[in-house]
């Protein structure tokens, strides 16, 4: 009867970890695919992969976290780091193939808005420092706090608003005509 | 994730627009339905796969063990190898012992001490230290 009792809690403890999991995905599925796409310069296919990896790490680190505000930093925090491994690796497989980066095309044609737009922004932040960039796409587009990005960055708050700071400069200096339109509603 | 009032982005005024601008403009086409369900299909199917083993690790791992063993044997049976073996064939083994005999059980080395100092110092300062070092 013990071992009847503990096979049934531990169908329960599963079928709990599926609904927090469920949940969890329906929660940050389409903001995980876009902070990756954003850090990944608007490559759609490979944002949706390293999304996807992200959250079956989640998956099997599920029962590591009671708490889903912890799960949630983890989550961002792997996702972070696996966009910036891919982007390691393709910038390797560049290097190797001899070729250079292609031809820099609307990276969301399917999206609303001027793409002549959307792409001068893709290539004014590409050219940012990889951390500044990092900085600049999760406090200014993703809206995290500066200290949630420290912790997904690993870095101090001061260096990331030092980031920040520079990151903006650049962009506002690059794209300065975009200052004296109006603004959007934010995503 | 909470926004703590102190820990918000530092936006505001014409810094606050410009990035909402960007953040208006800079993002990828909504996700349809079907593109959802495809979406966590492909997360299903990816958990149900076996975990992919990282075997670049191990096997960088046993490369690098391989090539330090051979840069080993390699140095230990160079015939004038950076440590002077006595012989051409001698193993690695026999040129440590070599070197121990060298180092433990000659009686020379004092002498050679000596010889050196001899050849290098003045005479004066020889006699000075006969006279007050040695007695």
């Amino acid at each position: 009867m013990v071992a009847g009792a503990e096979t049934a809690e531990s169908y329960v403890a599963a079928a709990d970890l599926e609904r927090r999991f469920s949940a969890f995905v329906a929660t940050h599925r389409d903001r995980a695919r876009r902070v990756a796409w954003r850090l990944l310069g608007g490559d759609e296919s490979a944002a949706e992969d390293v999304a996807q990896d992200a959250f079956v790490k989640a998956y099997r680190a599920l029962g590591r976290f009671r708490e889903d505000s912890k799960l949630e930093t983890w989550f961002y925090r792997i996702l972070v780091r696996q966009a910036h491994n891919h982007r390691r690796w393709r910038a390797l497989r560049r290097r190797w193939s001899g070729g250079s980066d292609p031809d820099p095309a609307d990276p969301s044609p399917a999206a609303p808005g001027d793409p002549g737009l959307r792409r001068r922004i893709a290539e004014a932040v590409e050219r940012l420092t990889e951390k500044q960039r990092e900085a600049f796409i999760l406090v200014h587009l993703e809206g995290f706090t500066v200290g949630e990005t420290a912790a997904l960055l690993g870095k101090p708050t001061g260096t990331v608003k030092s980031h920040l700071h520079r990151a903006l400069r650049t962009l506002r200096a690059e794209l300065s005509d975009l200052q004296d339109c109006g603004g959007g509603s934010r995503t | 994730m909470t926004h703590p009032r102190d820990q918000r982005p530092p936006q505001g005024g014409a810094e606050g627009e410009f990035a909402e601008r960007l953040a208006a403009v800079y993002a990828p086409a909504p996700m349809t339905a079907a593109e959802r369900v495809a979406f966590d299909e492909e997360i299903r199917a990816r958990i149900e796969r076996p975990e992919r083993r990282p075997v670049l690790i191990p096997m960088i791992g046993a490369a690098a063990a391989t090539a330090a063993a051979a840069l080993v044997w390699f140095v230990l049976t160079q015939p004038d190898g950076p440590i002077g073996s006595p012989g051409g064939e001698a193993s690695g083994v026999a040129v440590a012992g070599y070197w121990e005999d060298q180092l433990f059980l000659s009686s020379d080395l004092g002498a050679s001490e000596d010889r050196d100092e001899r050849e290098i110092l003045p005479d004066d300062y020889l006699a000075i230290a006969s006279a007050f070092v040695d007695g």
